[in-house]
């Protein structure tokens, strides 16, 4: 394979810009697909993506192009998540490309998550081509998308490229644009082999399937290969590229993207970000860029039937091959059984993970309230760090405790500037810097407590911006907090599983809202339930859910009895996700909805 | 639609014993709380042509079911005794010769060799037309009264006033020929305890044999449910309805009335045989437009090896029963005035092992009879010991009652009857594991 013709490249774009439907259309371009069978964003292929519309997880496939003088290249695209939360795999997918497509909507213009992806893409040396998309709908201002390339982000507005993804305008200039553009990959073909690891998935059949960009030298069929960091041998039963589905190959050479298959059983060994070498002639240093991911917001997943532990044990490893950010530990808890202890990037990602492990694995799962890491220092000196309500000191062994703050920026239209502002202080932030970018938009960064992003933050922002608001953040520094642990009972009985650490004044609004909450998530029992939120024996918050009335459907004759089976069928399946705390059954939605507790 | 193959297996399905329903989907005005199905075109012809394609149909499934024994036939609607009678003597004529026993005489006999129930409303019930039904060998009366008051009923849209609902039951008083079900609700709008046990009151002094006792309830697309919505019409606090229910209940037990079913009460004896067939799971005809009826089908361990070649392919191999639903009125008539085969648009539901099993104890422990352990593990070719055993960890068991449980019938106390939606789900799930363990340790018994 000549290097010559190879193309490795990314999208990068903020969400609902248009990414998916423009890695679509390339794909139909090089007919992978015949035109009939296309389902919209097939990179996307995880059911909640496709929902979502949005990527989670980076896939990545390998086009054929003939450009307009007749020479065939080959073009690799390799898909990045566009969320906040998935910035190390966007990072991975970023330093296995040479070039990044920048997508921006004509409608919207750079958002701040725009900015962040471009100053990676140009932290990792790839070439970027502004790519202006929807150029065709009403709202779409070119010019001054163009102004922004040029001010805001500092690129030449002539080299930027004008399509509509949607109804593919533009897109056979743009693939000539990438092939000039974009620089083929370098790289020793004899040297020894030097991979990155910039994804795997599990396949239930072929075992764990490595993605891998070539930097030097090749890989065969038959070949032992060794991983830097976690240093374990296999031997490469089969190599390939992506088309739609795995295409055998027997070699992968220098610039090539494509897959591994060694027979991999140790999940723990694929690590992504590792380099992977030849273990016969390896290479002397490994590729940069690899680094541990750090969680920061933690939730304990529980099986809603303790029997099926294995099941979710099995499930959290297959998963973690595939989601390297995903990091887990044992956990248990008095009301829920044994459970893991999971650190995710953030509240999508948690979302993401509990909708996978219930869909992919078919999975009745239940998550407690998201927390972030505290630092505690204890009255005697010793300092810990906890994510956990089970793990909270009592208030009297606490000398003071610390909390992760953000930094937050935030681009908005000047007219929402207030609302922001108003919501950010609310939000416990603080101001750092307000520039405007121009007469309309300003960016403004605050320092805020993470805890607070957790619970309605992104909501909240693009309702009081009316959606036009854009939010990126990086985890700053710790500061001091008035931390204090609020528990939920229920019946009398604290539930472990829903107690929170919070910020001491929150609490009161907090408890109160969960009581609410789960007063309408939880059924009427044969009983009448208390529920009630406290601090220590302070009682701040109760509600009471009364005792189950007559609850009989009256008519009952010859025309009526399928459908009360049915429904009684359709019930069966939500009893099934129940959970009993002591006596009392929990609904798994009251554990999300406490963990959804609305602010307003 | 029902071809020639399941034709076969209902024939080989050879029920006992059957039940026939019979629906007549006419109504002169729709009541604003109804959501059943009827039409409101009641012209003389298009009911003259029901009826006949209802024949076509009775004939029909006579042929399928030449020696079955009919236990009952019940006449309900929308509104029956709309039809005017001179289309209805020779129509219940026709229907005693294909249904009724042979030596069915005349309205003496007793409901518990051949109950045949007929809906009527007050407005359209005169001496002559229950001569006619007393005639032809009716000998159940339904009434659908619900309250004595004017302002109730007008906040129903009955079309019947207070008089016209007294003049009705005088006339069957009168008449003398049947038993008497009257239809009694509840929770209307503004209803007070006074109010409910005012029309208690009424209702007992016609001393009817049985009484169907409802809360009103609002049924998603009504025109009630549309006032309400709007705020015209409130319904008051849930727990003030379920009380005023409450209070007709209590008067009624008090007055000798035995709540068999959760909205069914009757003097001794006289409960009605045919509603009590459903609830204990029996095979029932559907005849007549949106009727739906509900028949066993031949299993293939339980009829000759030569017939099921022609039985199996058309039949999943799971089903055990046919759950039939007849088209609504205009394309009833299409299929009966035209050479298609009667069950050419009725719409099937196979109904497996379990689906049968859940409905029976979703529909028996509603009664006061509950259900027979032993009757029903043998029916399903089950463990009695493993039922007992579900029953045992079901939600609903510190409801059962002992001594019935001990007798080997599952009856649920009256506490718990009233809470059986919330339990069933629960029981659901418990008889999950009993059907696979049963299956598992019986493959032989399907």
């Amino acid at each position: 394979m000549d290097q010559s013709l190879i193309r490795n490249f990314c999208i990068i774009a903020h969400i609902d810009h248009g990414k998916s439907t423009l890695a679509d259309r390339l794909i139909q371009k090089a007919k992978l697909v015949t035109d009939r069978n296309f389902q919209d964003q097939l990179l996307d292929s995880m059911d909640i993506e496709r929902e979502r519309g949005i990527t989670i997880k980076s896939h990545a496939v390998t086009m054929p192009y003939e450009s307009a003088d007749g020479t065939i290249y080959k073009l690799n695209l390799v898909d990045t998540p566009g969320h906040v939360d998935f910035q190390y795999e966007v990072s991975r997918a970023i330093s296995s490309c040479e070039g990044a497509l920048l997508l921006i909507d004509a409608t919207q213009g750079v958002e701040a998550q725009t900015l962040s992806n471009m100053y990676m893409a140009l932290d990792h040396n790839l070439e970027i081509i502004p790519v202006i998309n929807k150029i065709d709908l009403p709202g779409a201002d070119i010019d001054e998308v163009k102004r922004q390339i040029e001010h805001d982000l500092g690129l030449d507005a002539s080299a930027v490229l004008e399509i509509s993804a949607k109804n593919n305008i533009g897109i056979d200039e743009l693939l000539e644009d990438m092939i000039k553009r974009i620089p083929p990959p370098t790289g020793n073909p004899d040297g020894p082999l030097e991979a990155l690891i910039f994804d795997s998935h599990y396949d239930a059949y072929r075992g764990v399937v490595v993605h891998v960009r070539i930097f030097q030298g090749s890989v065969r069929t038959g070949e032992e290969v060794r991983f830097w960091f976690s240093n374990a041998s296999y031997n490469a039963e089969e190599v390939g590229r992506f088309k739609i589905l795995l295409e055998k190959t027997d070699i992968l050479h220098v610039g090539e993207v494509g897959y591994l298959i060694a027979g991999i059983k140790n999940i723990s060994d694929i690590r992504v970000g590792d380099t992977m070498t030849s273990h016969k002639r390896p290479c002397r240093r490994a590729l940069p860029g690899f680094r541990e991911i750090k969680p920061v917001v933690f939730s304990s997943i529980y099986p809603v039937d303790t029997d099926d532990y294995p099941d979710l044990l099995k499930a959290v490893e297959k998963l973690k091959l595939n989601d390297a950010s995903l990091v887990y530990d044992k956990d248990s808890s008095a009301a829920l059984g044994f459970g893991f202890r999971c650190g995710f990037l953030g509240l999508l990602h948690l979302e993401v993970v509990q909708a996978r492990l219930e869909r992919e694995f078919d999975l009745s799962i239940v998550l407690t309230a998201p927390s972030v890491a505290y630092r505690i220092i204890l009255k005697d000196g010793v300092e810990t760090t906890i994510n956990s309500p089970m793990d909270y000191p009592g208030p009297t062994e606490i000398e003071h405790a610390e909390e992760p703050y953000i930094r937050a920026s935030i681009i908005v239209p000047s007219e929402y500037l207030g609302n922001v502002m108003t919501l950010c202080m609310e939000k416990r932030g603080i101001q750092d810097s307000m520039v405007y970018l121009d007469e309309k938009r300003v960016e403004i960064v605050y320092f805020m407590p993470l805890a607070e992003v957790l619970f309605e933050f992104y909501d909240r922002l693009k309702s009081v911006s009316r959606g036009y608001a854009s939010f990126d953040y990086e985890v700053s520094d710790y500061r001091s907090v008035h931390l204090v642990r609020l528990d939920i009972l229920l019946n009398g009985k604290p539930v472990d599983a829903l107690a929170q650490l919070v910020f001491r004044d929150n609490a009161a609004v907090r408890a109160k809202l969960i009581c609410e909450k789960l007063r309408e998530e939880i059924p009427r029992h044969q009983f009448k339930i208390p529920i009630q939120g406290s601090i220590g024996s302070q009682i701040i918050a109760r509600e009471t859910i009364p005792a189950l009335r007559k609850d009989v459907t009256a008519k009952c004759y010859g025309g009526d009895i399928s459908r009360k089976r049915k429904l009684i069928e359709k019930q069966k399946a939500g009893k099934k996700r129940m959970k009993m705390v002591g006596n009392v059954e929990l609904p798994q939605t009251a554990f999300l909805s406490v963990l959804k507790a609305k602010d307003d | 639609m029902i071809d020639a193959q399941i034709e076969t297996a209902l024939k080989l399905g050879r029920p006992n014993e059957l039940m026939v329903y019979l629906h007549l989907p006419f109504c002169s005005t729709r009541c604003g709380y109804c959501d059943f199905y009827s039409e409101t075109d009641v012209g003389e012809a298009r009911i003259d042509a029901t009826l006949r394609g209802i024949l076509r149909e009775a004939e029909w499934y006579k042929n399928i079911y030449p020696n079955a024994h009919v236990s009952s036939l019940y006449l309900g609607g929308g509104t029956p005794s709309l039809v005017p009678c001179k289309l209805l003597a020779p129509f219940l004529g026709r229907l005693a010769r294909l249904f009724a026993p042979v030596n069915y005489g005349a309205a003496e006999t007793s409901v518990d060799v051949f109950e045949w129930s007929f809906e009527a409303n007050p407005e359209s019930l005169d001496p002559e037309k229950l001569a006619v039904l007393a005639e032809s060998g009716v000998n159940r009366l339904s009434l659908g009264i619900q309250s004595f008051e004017d302002r109730f009923l007008r906040a129903l849209d009955r079309q019947a006033d207070s008089s016209m609902v007294r003049q009705a039951l005088e006339a069957v008083q009168q008449n003398g020929s049947f038993q008497l079900s009257l239809d009694l609700m509840t929770g209307l709008p503004g209803q007070s305890h006074v109010d409910v046990a005012a029309d208690v009151h009424r209702v007992l002094s016609y001393a009817p044999q049985h009484i169907s006792l409802y809360s009103l309830t609002v049924e998603q697309g009504t025109p009630l449910d549309r006032q309400i919505n709007e705020g015209l019409v409130s319904l008051g606090a849930p727990s003030h309805r379920d009380n005023l229910w409450e209070t007709a209940a209590a008067l009624l037990r008090r007055h000798g009335y035995r709540q068999y079913e959760i909205s069914n009460f009757c003097l001794p004896g006289k409960h009605a045989r045919h509603n009590s067939g459903y609830w204990r799971g029996r095979p029932y005809i559907g005849l007549g437009p949106g009727a739906v009826g509900t028949l066993p089908l031949a299993v293939a361990s339980s009829v000759v090896a030569a017939e099921v070649p022609a039985v199996a392919p058309a039949v999943n191999s799971s089903a055990r029963a046919v759950r039939i639903t007849n088209p609504g009125l205009l394309e009833y008539l299409r299929v009966m005035k035209s050479q298609d085969a009667p069950g050419s648009a009725h719409t099937l539901e196979y109904l497996s092992f379990q689906d049968l099993l859940l409905e029976r104890f979703l529909l028996g422990l509603r009664t006061s009879e509950g259900v027979r352990l032993g009757v029903c593990a043998g029916e399903f070719g089950i463990d009695e010991a493993h039922l007992r055993a579900v029953l045992e960890s079901w939600e609903g068991a510190p409801y059962l009652d002992r001594r019935s449980f001990a007798a080997g019938r599952a009856v649920l106390r009256r506490g718990g009857r009233m809470l059986l939606d919330r339990l069933l789900p629960d029981f659901a799930v418990r008889l999950e594991s009993l059907v696979i363990k049963s299956c598992v340790s019986k493959p032989g018994n399907k």
